[in-house]
Formats: structure tokens, C-alpha cells, sequence
């Protein structure tokens, strides 16, 4: 019964992979579709001498980290606020979770339209309050678009981190929080010792989810600014589309491989580091 | 908001007689839901924006702002339904129900068997599915593929996509559940002479609602909102998904943005549909395998 999953596996995904193996190393070209030639690696040297796939390499891992970073600990923030009795939890719980299944690219659209230096709701905030100084053009300042990107991400993602946390506060056992605080610990001394062990699993999963999906990131970056300014928010994925019009097909290829190289390299240390972590707790 | 906020809050806590030291309310049930309502304006403020806009003139709607319109123009949305829109909600509901469809029978009765099995074959189907985890589709290659195949400009080809890359996580997915499943039926279910397959269908499948429903949300929703596999590998205009009608719509007509926004409420609003029928399932699903450890 699992020959059907696994045939459909191999045959439109399996498959691609080796091929991508196989053709990162050629000269495979659109221009000249029937002289591929095997060329060593020589599209991974042009690859990391390319300026811009550094910026792309650089800009995503800037993306992944910061973005996992904020939506992680905004959401153990946001969960242990919605983790009180109030009346409305679960109103507030469904808002927040919201963004994280909408179209990332028609997020992208909305905030291109938020963030508009003149018209947009954040720079009209920011004047109403008495800021304007600080109203920028979020999307179109070398030095600003890509913290920008990851804020709309921030948007996108903090609500889902926060749903995961708040079930995973539902594990921790009361008894033993009491049994600390009777023992005099201060609150910040019990949610050490006591809750975050219970929050592991679930941090874990937020955590691997966000980086692979960081490293990934694709929809969210073409909508806002296509990579721009310049190179300032390119990233792999809108750098391997722009190349495919290059019709480099084997460097193109090389891209997309690289891509989960760096994908199994990263996410493999984290998850076994944090699975450890929840063992020794 | 304000229905909410007038509402009083209960004071006393709801816990067992057990509680020795109730928590402490230091912060005002005030602060918590100003607190709250501020953040809850961030995530809808941009969508009322979208919305409002979509029912402005096209003079009205020039700049996207959060004036209030004169007159609110609903023929927007006859114009965006005109312009081709129908027939691409048509294209996204097809693929994304067949997508739904193709991965919830193959993932559920292949994690059957990977869940219940521990021979070799069983391990490496598993580390091959967990590649599918962390691996992004390799483009260029899923093109040749889909061109060998013959499934160059179809919608069989783009189901198919989506189907292989959205596998893995729902075989995980139902494997994890399946795990904190009793043999003990399908046992019976054996003893009495029924074979694997009739086990699964009779027996194990309805067992696997909860996962099912979840997973159907979350497919659904997945491959309804994505843009990049339809924008590689979907060049015939009739066959556009609501994200490339996003895409294409700005270039057709650059200063409609009422017609824009219309566009993404109508992006937008299945899912949303979807998201307040079946909230329940989506965050009891994902929690659950989260929390588990």
C-alpha cells in the first residue's frame, strides 16, 4: 500500500533531485539544448564567486534567523498573554492565527500598499502620532527592505508560533508549578525551571518549520520588491527565477540544489540540538 | 471589539479546589485587552484597507487609503468576476481539491503500513520522505520531467506537483497519529479474515478523521495559495490560479487598484471562509503532533 505514495514520490519529486544532481554539474543551456556537456564544478565556482548569490546566500540567512528569531519569541510572548482566562481568548486566538494561512504573495501585494511611503498606513501612523520623522520608504531604502521583508513575515508568522506555545502551556502540569512556588521560586525562576522544558517539543517545531521555510522563502519577497532594490532583498529562490530567463539551465539547477545543501545543513544540527536539549530536561 | 470589551471579566479563578496559590492579577483586565486589541488591529487593519479599497471608484481608489469612499461600488466586483476571475477560481478549486484528494488517500494508507511495519523497505521509504521535508522542489528538472511525462501545460501535471511535494509532510503527519493508535482492532479485524487493504478502509481510515480533516484544511489552503509551482509551471492563461491573476492583474490595469484589491478579497476570502469553519480541526491537528515530544 505504499507503492502508489511512493511511486508518485520518486517519479515528481525523487527525481528532480537526482536530475538536479546530474545537471548542476553540465553546461546545460536553452540556447544549446543538445550539447550538454559535463563541467566539473565549474557552475558551483561561478556560484560562489557570483556577488549575487552572496547577497542572495547572505540576505537569506538574515531572512531565516531573524524571522524565526522574532516570530519565536513573540510568540511565547503572545501565547503566555493569550494563556490567561479572559473572556474572547479564542476571537483573539483565530485573529492572530489568521495571517499565517493566507497567500503569502497577496500578503505581499497588501503591504506593498501598508508600507507606501506616502499614502501607506504605517507612514500616515507615524504622522498622525507626531513621527513623521520616522516615516520612511520601508520597501525602497537599500537599508531598509529587507528588515521590512522580515517584518511582514513577522506579521505572517507570529500568530501560528503563538497558537503552537499556547497548546504546548496547556501540557504543563499545575501541581508542579505550585510544588515550585510553594518552594519559593519567583516567577521568572519557575517559567525557567518549570514551563520552558514543557515548551521544547513545541519550540522545536516552530524553530525547524521557520528556518526551512526561511531558507525557502519565495512568494513573499517577488510580491514585495521582486529582490530590489538592487540586489538588497534577493533571496535564492527569486534569484534561481531571474536566472532561469538567462536560460543557464545547469546553473540554474546548481541554485537549486545549493539551496538544499544549505537547507540540510542548517535545519539537521538545529533539530538534533534542540531534541537533545528536551531529552537532558 | 466593543461588545468585548464591555463585557466584565471573571475574577475568580475556574481551577480545581486543589489550587493552593490562585495566580495573581496584578495587570488590569484592561491593560490585557487594550493590549490585545492593538495587536488584533495590526492583523486586521491591513485587510479592512484591502476590502475598502475594492469598493471605491477607480478615481477613489488612485491611492489606497483608509478614507472612507462616497459611494461603495460593487460593480467592482462584477468587473473582476467579468475579466476571467471565475474561471480562474474554477482552475484553483480544481487543483487544489484533486491535490487534496490524490495526497490524502496515498499518505494515509502509506503511513499506515510505515507506522505499523519496521522492516527495512519500511526505514527507507521513511529517510526518503524525510528528505521531501527539508528539500525544495528542484525546478528545472520538474520541468524536463513534467515535458518527458507529457504533462507539459496540463492540469494533471500541476496536481501531480503539488500532490509529490505536499506527501511527505502528510505522511508524517498521519504516522504520528497512527503510532498512539491500539492494534488491537486491526487485529480483530484480521482474525475475522479481512485483508490489508479492506483493514484500512473499513477499520483504520475512519479512525483517522481528525488527522484527515486537518490535513484536508491545510492542503487545501497550501496549494490554493501558492504562487511559485503555478508560476513556473503554469503558462496558459486559462488555466491561472488566483495568486497569478495577483500577479498578471497590476500589469493589465496598473492604476485600478479597486479592481486590485477586489482581486485579492476574492484571493482571500475562500480561505478565510475555510478558516472559520474548520478553525477548530487546523489548530487541534497541528498542536497535537507539536506537543506530543
Amino acid at each position: 500500500m505504499t507503492y502508489p505514495a511512493l511511486a508518485l514520490f520518486s517519479v515528481f519529486f525523487l527525481a528532480a533531485i537526482v536530475g538536479s544532481l546530474l545537471l548542476s554539474f553540465t553546461n546545460w543551456s536553452v540556447y544549446y539544448p543538445n550539447d550538454i556537456q559535463f563541467n566539473g564544478i565549474s557552475n558551483f565556482q561561478e556560484l560562489f564567486n557570483d556577488p549575487h548569490f552572496r547577497a542572495a546566500l547572505e540576505n537569506v540567512v538574515v531572512f531565516a534567523l531573524v524571522t524565526t528569531a522574532l516570530m519565536t519569541g513573540l510568540g511565547t510572548a503572545l501565547a503566555l498573554v493569550l494563556n490567561r482566562r479572559f473572556r474572547g481568548r479564542n476571537v483573539y486566538r483565530a485573529i492572530f492565527f489568521l495571517p499565517y494561512l493566507l497567500s503569502a504573495y497577496a500578503v505581499g501585494y497588501i503591504f506593498t500598499f501598508v508600507l507606501d511611503p506616502q499614502h501607506g498606513l504605517v507612514n500616515g501612523f507615524l504622522r498622525i502620532v507626531g513621527l513623521g520623522a520616522l516615516a520612511k520608504d520601508w520597501l525602497g531604502s537599500p537599508s531598509l527592505a529587507l528588515l521590512t521583508v522580515c517584518a511582514v513575515q513577522v506579521w505572517i508568522g507570529t500568530g501560528f508560533a503563538a497558537v503552537i506555545v499556547l497548546a504546548a502551556l496547556q501540557t504543563v502540569p499545575q501541581e508542579l508549578k505550585e510544588a515550585v512556588a510553594l518552594d519559593g521560586a519567583g516567577r521568572i525562576a519557575e517559567f525557567r525551571a518549570v514551563t520552558v522544558p514543557f515548551l521544547m517539543p513545541a519550540l522545536t517545531v516552530i524553530v525547524t518549520i521557520n528556518i526551512i521555510a526561511g531558507f525557502r522563502v519565495f512568494d513573499l519577497v517577488e510580491a514585495l520588491t521582486g529582490g530590489g532594490p538592487g540586489y538588497a532583498t534577493e533571496v535564492i529562490n527569486t534569484l534561481q527565477y531571474n536566472s532561469l530567463g538567462l536560460g543557464a539551465l545547469g546553473y540554474a539547477s546548481a541554485i537549486g540544489l545549493t539551496q538544499f545543501a544549505i537547507i540540510a545543513a542548517v535545519t539537521i544540527p538545529v533539530m538534533t540540538r534542540l531534541q537533545r536539549k528536551q531529552l537532558v530536561q | 471589539m466593543t461588545a468585548l470589551l464591555s463585557e466584565p471579566v471573571q475574577k475568580t479563578s475556574a481551577g480545581p479546589p486543589t489550587n493552593v496559590l490562585p495566580r495573581k492579577r496584578t495587570n488590569s483586565p484592561w491593560l490585557l485587552y487594550g493590549f490585545l486589541t492593538l495587536t488584533a488591529a495590526t492583523v486586521v487593519l491591513p485587510l479592512y484597507l484591502i476590502v475598502l479599497n475594492s469598493l471605491k471608484s477607480t478615481s477613489g481608489a488612485s491611492v489606497v487609503t483608509l478614507r472612507l469612499p462616497p459611494a461603495l461600488h460593487f460593480a467592482n466586483y462584477v468587473d473582476v468576476l467579468r475579466s476571467g476571475i471565475l474561471r480562474a477560481m474554477g482552475s484553483t478549486l480544481l487543483i487544489a481539491g484533486s491535490a487534496t484528494l490524490v495526497v490524502l488517500a496515498l499518505a494515509s494508507s502509506a503511513a499506515y503500513v510505515l507506522a505499523r511495519r519496521d522492516t527495512w523497505a519500511a526505514k527507507i521509504i521513511r529517510s526518503l520522505m524525510a528528505i521531501g521535508l527539508l528539500a525544495p522542489l528542484q525546478i528545472i528538472p520538474e520541468i524536463k520531467i513534467i515535458q518527458v511525462l507529457g504533462l507539459e501545460g496540463t492540469y494533471w501535471g500541476v496536481i501531480l506537483i503539488h500532490s509529490a511535494t505536499w506527501l511527505p509532510f502528510s505522511v508524517f503527519m498521519y504516522s504520528g497519529f497512527i503510532r498512539g493508535l491500539p492494534t488491537e482492532l486491526e487485529e480483530a479485524a484480521e482474525i475475522d479474515g479481512c485483508r490489508p487493504l479492506r483493514v484500512f478502509f473499513s477499520v483504520m481510515f475512519p479512525l483517522l478523521r481528525p488527522v484527515t480533516l486537518t490535513l484536508a484544511v491545510l492542503l487545501f489552503t497550501g496549494v490554493w495559495n501558492d504562487f511559485q509551482i503555478s508560476l513556473y509551471f503554469i503558462t496558459n492563461q486559462n488555466m491561472y490560479t488566483m495568486p497569478l491573476t495577483l500577479f498578471n492583474f497590476s500589469g493589465l490595469h496598473t492604476a485600478d487598484y479597486n479592481l486590485v484589491c477586489a482581486d485579492i478579497v476574492m484571493t482571500l476570502l475562500p480561505i478565510i471562509v475555510v478558516f472559520l469553519f474548520a478553525q477548530r480541526y487546523i489548530v487541534a491537528g497541528l498542536t497535537q503532533g507539536a506537543t506530543k515530544g
